[in-house]
């Protein structure tokens, strides 16, 4: 008997060892967490580990999400990490979306930006997200769609260090009555070796946008060495045509095609659209100011 | 093939959105958006398969006034073809001139714009890939040594290299 308790004992002891943090740990790895994320009245499930969500949320979380208590959501995320810490599975409504073999910085952006997609899929029709830099002058909501690496966050940071109101430099919502909502997230701003710096409107002196914005101006243009700003007038359909390179309207196009031609020839209806190249974005900003007075004036 | 062929436009599998004169298309089974011109719009409405190529051209000079001819109907045919806009696919006939031949002499003559069909193709996923990171969330189409990168938006899969070709996507 004596023997018996000296060996439980020890076992207790052994067990006592270790740290309170680890077995913390280990007890918090094993639960899960439910919540809901709300963007503008749009909600989604997400399934996530409680520890790694408390570790993280500030860099997978999009900044125009607010988080929630959950409500049975029927549009459920679920982040699953796998028998070895370091992988994990993004599944969207049991769709795989995205597989993770490492959760690095740039995992952790992917799975911000898979999160992103999922909720504007599920927004859609009601909102759209576009690749886009957003700006409004005087009221009028300017929309600039562009790919990557064209120039859109040096333009927007342009725009509003000259008086325009800040809502996006890189995803703009709108509504199928072309209304901008402000996204709230900072301009996420290229130094030259290509790391990024994040600066609100407010840090750079300038003005958020706080309440919608009817868009009134599309402005399709990249930056380059030997651009020469010429904005031309482009017909709805180039226009629509041009949005289709923007990767939220793919993704839109693939899941319901009749819809998203609806919604894009709507949105493009009543627009001054214009497409240019453009070397100084001080020369673009100077015209859509002048073009807008002249359009206010009118 | 001769100028009496009737072409068809083909419909099945297509999105189609009219617009004034132009006409936008997304082909489902290729996952590609084209735009078609005034002038590519009208020679692909009147692929009817009723009208041949010389009574699409005399629809032409009775809509514009402009003084075309077959060849300026052949060059939207060559590039419907070549998108699979067309329900069978017809050899352009440009008597014995190049394409660039017939379009310098299209271009001189005309005083329409030519017509002209873009073509724009995209991933075939729901829900597109992140291309500021180069993160695809799709089927596979490359394993390589990147821990967060296992796909290919685009390009092709090298394997010595453990990378895609062309990592860049389209957003």
């Amino acid at each position: 008997m004596l023997v018996l308790v000296q060996f439980q004992h020890a076992i207790l002891n052994k067990f006592q060892n270790y740290s309170y943090n680890l077995i913390l740990k280990t007890i918090k790895m094993c639960r899960d967490l439910k919540l809901s994320l709300d963007s503008y009245g749009i909600k989604v499930g997400l399934k996530i580990n409680r520890a790694f969500f408390y570790e993280n949320s500030d860099k997978i979380i999009p900044p125009f999400v607010k988080i929630e208590e959950y409500k049975e959501e029927k549009d459920l995320l679920t982040l699953s990490i796998g028998n070895h810490p370091q992988k994990g599975s993004l599944y969207f409504k049991d769709e795989l979306i995205l597989t993770i073999k490492e959760f690095n910085d740039e995992a952790l952006e992917a799975i911000r930006d898979k999160i992103h997609f999922a909720i504007a899929r599920v927004s859609s029709p009601d909102k759209y997200h576009f690749h886009a830099g957003a700006v409004a002058y005087k009221g009028v909501g300017i929309i600039l769609p562009a790919m990557s690496f064209s120039g859109k966050t040096f333009l927007s940071k342009e725009y509003i260090s000259r008086g325009a109101t800040y809502y996006s430099d890189d995803c703009a919502i709108v509504d199928n009555k072309n209304y901008l909502y402000p996204s709230q997230n900072p301009l996420a701003i290229r130094l030259p070796d290509s790391s990024r710096v994040y600066r609100t409107a407010d840090e750079l002196n300038s003005t958020n946008g706080i309440e919608k914005v009817k868009i009134k101006i599309i402005l399709f243009t990249k930056y380059s060495n030997e651009g020469k700003w010429d904005p031309r007038t482009i017909s709805q359909a180039q226009s629509i045509f041009e949005l289709c390179r923007n990767f939220y309207v793919q993704s839109f196009l693939a899941i319901n095609p009749e819809e998203t031609f609806h919604f894009l020839r709507n949105f493009t209806n009543d627009l001054e659209m214009f497409q240019s190249e453009r070397n100084e974005a001080s020369e673009v900003v100077e015209w859509t100011f002048r073009y807008i007075d002249k359009m206010l004036n009118s | 093939m001769s100028n009496s062929a009737k072409p068809i436009a083909r419909k099945e599998g297509l999105v189609i959105q009219e617009l004034n004169d132009e006409v936008l298309v997304y082909d489902l089974e290729t996952n590609k958006a084209h735009c078609l011109n005034e002038s590519a719009a009208t020679v692909w409405k009147n692929c009817d398969g009723a009208q041949t190529i010389s009574e699409i051209a005399k629809q032409f000079i009775e809509k514009s006034g402009s003084k075309v001819n077959e060849d300026f109907v052949w060059l939207a045919i060559d590039q419907l073809n070549e998108l699979n806009l067309l329900e069978q696919e017809l050899k352009p006939n440009f008597q014995g001139q190049s394409r660039r031949e017939v379009l310098r002499k299209i271009g001189l003559a005309s005083i329409i714009a030519l017509p002209i069909v873009s073509m724009l193709a995209f991933p075939n996923s729901s829900l597109a890939a992140t291309c500021g990171t180069s993160v695809c969330g799709e089927v596979p189409a490359c394993q390589n040594a990147n821990p967060v990168l296992p796909y290919c938006c685009a390009g092709t899969c090298v394997a010595s290299a453990g990378a895609c070709a062309v990592p860049a996507c389209n957003p």
